[in-house]
């Protein structure tokens, strides 16, 4: 990485969190992989040998929480990067740590993704921030991820208490021009102070609940002196109140519609920086608060507002004007103006004059190639007279659920396929129930569900799609991989012999690419009664290259389309001259050993 | 000054690569810039869409509605979901060749692909519609639309970004071995739109 300070880089917002974090002299950073989050420890990782601190995938987020608490219990710096569901998973550790504290700084980047584009939930995480009672920022550029990451370190030292910073899709995933500052090397010489302020005892809570309160309050102080919020003086006597990506959209509707009110820009959602809202409060008769999702600095402006009995209107979500859902844009927030300020839209001129066409959806599919197509066959072929139910999960194998495949009846969050799936078996006694579940998503939180089977003598079938890395996230390598963050061999987690060990007796493995085996394998384990586990390993498509390819020899092809009905892989496409194999397939074969006439045959060389 | 535009396609064609050429060329011009783009789930064969903004102030990284000087496209079928961000008078340089989605290829859905050329024919913008895969393979491999697609750009975008500077940024992203590819799906790319 570039190393000079004051050089101008094109960077992307969870780079320049990473960047931030090794400007603040990091000794450790943790974590598990999910969208919109992953590169920023994706970044941290590569940096890691050049800059000398510790990066690691942790096998889950709760994990990466509690490693990243335990160092900076020793005064030194760490960082936890990780997507909003995964802040759900770490939550047990993050509540009892905002009691306990933190010696060094402790930043947690939470990533949160309204829309949502890649997530189960549209959940705000500065509200569980307000829950937690830990300080909360968030980024409107690049340049201000980086900046305030570091910053976040001062904050989480003089508070003692970890801090959040907060992108969500817009700014992790945005590129923009930053400027970089100076590298500070991680010092060697920390160590845990033995206290007894290190165990939380309810008698310590108590105690600490008190001075917990009064950190909201010091927060505040800091946050009106940081650089991260900022008044912009204007001309109309209603102003703004705005934060993080939405800052950019309101400045450029406010220039869309010509009008310059004042605009109070948050870097700081909770606790608010009461002083400098009330500065702007008092003056206008009105505020309107744009910010993305829930209303959580609405919510203070309107506490704000009762305390110091001001008589103004505010306008925003509670008012019905501004919208709690999904991702702003210019347009949006523009009309948000428009309908509170009672003025009538106008649009630039588009070059489209007329109403452009339907268009067919496109959402994603599985690869092709993808061998997790082949075992969602190969367990339809097996299990076709019983109606199993497929419990999913997260990952690629998700995306099972579209048809032809049809394979995710359920999917809930991680690990939560092989429950529900057990769950399920509770009332339908006699229906086949079977899990599938990624190997990573196993290691993270499959291995107890498992256990939980073996423990209560269930009788369902668990699939680990072991494709050797966590595909859906840019694949991220994970205990059963053998690599580690930074590249490096590591111990490789056997899943046969967790799965034996945690005490599951029919336990088989099978590459799923051969269809036969696979059915035939599938077969035993539905007719096993108890517990059992198929482990389908064939490496991710996207990781490997088969060098080979198929074609349909037109003379032998009788038109059926078996081949596209019930596979859906994509480079098997119907074309003027009938079902053809495009120029993407990936030589996986599967589609050989389906088709009933024979007519796909291999590409010679 | 302040220039957007929009590159579409569908995930794994390189959109991703031919946006970040042009955010560097931007960068080495001094401007200020903002981008997004899809990243995660939807790069599994789903539509992706990246936006990009450069100029002397930009905030937005997303394109607003009826405001892209440009829209690249590297499907018909995508071009014509996002065309409503193409501001009047913008360049639209579009490739004729489409992945059908697996809806149609189930015959859930249809799509037709002459009313869809006609209704970008209509589009009061700078438009050009062309085969940029067929030159892709021309020079060498399908893989190399993204080439073809930023060759084009470089002519008939609009943007204060120089031929010259786009390719050679574009070049320092590939790896060597496959320079020459790109370099002549790049000069195709010119030709096709000259």
């Amino acid at each position: 990485m570039e190393e000079t300070t004051g050089t101008r880089v094109l960077m992307m917002g969870n780079e320049a969190i990473a960047r931030g974090a090794v400007e603040a002299g990091i000794s450790v950073a943790a974590s598990y992989p999910g969208t919109p989050s992953s590169e920023i420890m994706g970044t941290l990782a590569g940096w890691a040998k050049q800059f000398g601190y510790h990066a690691e995938w942790s096998v889950n987020e709760k994990v990466a929480a509690e490693t990243a608490a335990g160092a900076a219990y020793t005064g030194a710096r760490a960082i936890v990067s990780l997507k909003q569901m995964g802040l759900n998973v770490a939550s047990d550790a993050v509540m009892s740590l905002a009691y306990i504290g933190v010696e060094g700084g402790l930043v947690l980047a939470v990533a949160d993704d309204p829309g949502p584009h890649s997530s189960q939930t549209e959940q705000d995480t500065r509200y569980f921030a307000t829950f937690a009672k830990l300080p909360v920022m968030e980024p409107s550029s690049a340049q201000e991820a980086k900046d305030m990451t570091k910053w976040a370190f001062e904050l989480s030292e003089a508070l003692h208490l970890p801090v959040i910073v907060r992108p969500t899709t817009r700014s992790s995933h945005s590129h923009g021009d930053v400027v970089l500052g100076e590298i500070t090397s991680p010092k060697k010489d920390f160590a845990f102070i033995k206290d007894p302020k290190w165990c939380i005892l309810p008698s310590l809570s108590a105690k600490n609940h008190v001075l917990l309160e009064n950190k909201q309050e010091e927060a505040k102080k800091l946050f009106a002196e940081s650089p991260f919020n900022w008044v912009e003086k204007g001309e109309t006597d209603w102003a703004v109140i705005t934060s993080g990506v939405s800052y950019n959209y309101v400045k450029e509707a406010l220039e869309l519609l010509g009008m310059n009110p004042t605009i109070l820009k948050i870097g700081s959602p909770y606790p608010l920086p009461d002083e400098l809202a009330l500065g702007v409060m008092k003056k206008a008769k009105r505020i309107i608060v744009i910010e993305e999702q829930e209303p959580v600095i609405e919510d203070q402006i309107i506490r704000l507002a009762w305390k110091n009995k001001l008589n103004l209107d505010i306008n925003g979500k509670w008012t019905g004007e501004v919208s709690r859902f999904g991702e702003f844009n210019v347009e949006r927030v523009k009309s948000f103006f428009e309908t509170i300020l009672g003025i009538s839209p106008e649009q630039p001129e588009p070059a489209s004059k007329q109403q452009a066409p339907t268009i067919p959806g496109r959402p994603p599919i599985l690869c092709a190639g993808c061998s997790h197509r082949a075992t969602f066959y190969a367990f339809k072929e097996a299990g076709k007279k019983n109606e199993p139910v497929y419990c999913g999960d997260i990952g690629c194998y998700t995306l099972g659920y579209a048809p032809p495949l049809k394979a995710q009846d359920t999917c809930l969050c991680m690990g939560g396929g092989i429950t529900i799936a057990y769950g399920l078996s509770l009332i339908e006694k006699d229906r086949p129930h079977i899990a599938y579940i990624g190997d990573s998503t196993f290691l993270h939180a499959g291995m107890t569900g498992t256990l939980n089977l073996v423990y209560n003598k269930a009788n369902v079938t668990v699939v680990i799609l072991d494709n050797q890395t966590t595909a859906m996230t840019g694949f991220q390598p994970h205990p059963g991989v053998g690599l580690s963050a930074t590249g490096d061999p590591a111990p490789q987690a056997d899943l046969e012999k967790i799965v034996r060990g945690l005490g599951v007796e029919h336990v088989e493995t099978v590459n799923p690419n051969d269809i036969q085996a696979t059915i035939e394998t599938a077969q035993r384990a539905l007719d096993y009664s108890g517990p059992s586990v198929v482990i389908a390993r064939a490496p991710c498509i996207n990781r490997i290259k088969l060098e080979k390819s198929y074609f349909i020899d037109k003379d032998d092809c009788s038109e059926c389309e078996i081949c596209i009905e019930d596979l859906g892989c994509p480079s098997i496409i119907k074309s003027a001259d009938g079902v053809v194999i495009s120029d993407t397939c990936a030589g996986c074969g599967i589609c050989v050993t389906i088709c009933p006439t024979e007519a796909i045959k291999e590409v010679s060389k | 000054m302040k220039y957007s535009l929009v590159l579409t396609g569908v995930g794994g064609q390189g959109t991703i690569l031919a946006s970040r050429a042009i955010s560097l060329a931007a960068m080495e011009k001094g401007y200020m810039i903002r981008s997004t783009e899809t990243l995660g789930m939807a790069q599994r064969g789903g539509s992706v869409i990246s936006h990009i903004r450069f100029g002397d102030e930009v905030y937005s990284p997303i394109v607003p509605s009826g405001q892209a000087d440009a829209l690249l496209g590297f499907d018909l079928i995508e071009a014509v979901r996002w065309v409503s961000l193409l501001k009047k008078g913008g360049a639209a340089l579009i490739n004729k060749a489409l992945i059908p989605p697996y809806e149609v290829l189930i015959g859930e859905s249809h799509f037709n692909e002459d009313e869809a050329k006609q209704f970008l024919d209509s589009l009061a913008a700078d438009n050009v519609i062309f085969d940029m895969t067929s030159l892709a393979v021309e020079a060498g491999n399908y893989r190399a639309t993204n080439a073809v697609l930023l060759g084009a750009f470089s002519i008939k975008g609009g943007s204060p970004l120089e031929p010259e500077l786009l390719e050679k940024v574009m070049l320092g992203l590939i790896p060597q071995k496959l320079a020459d590819i790109n370099k002549k799906a790049f000069e195709l790319g010119q030709k096709a739109v000259s």
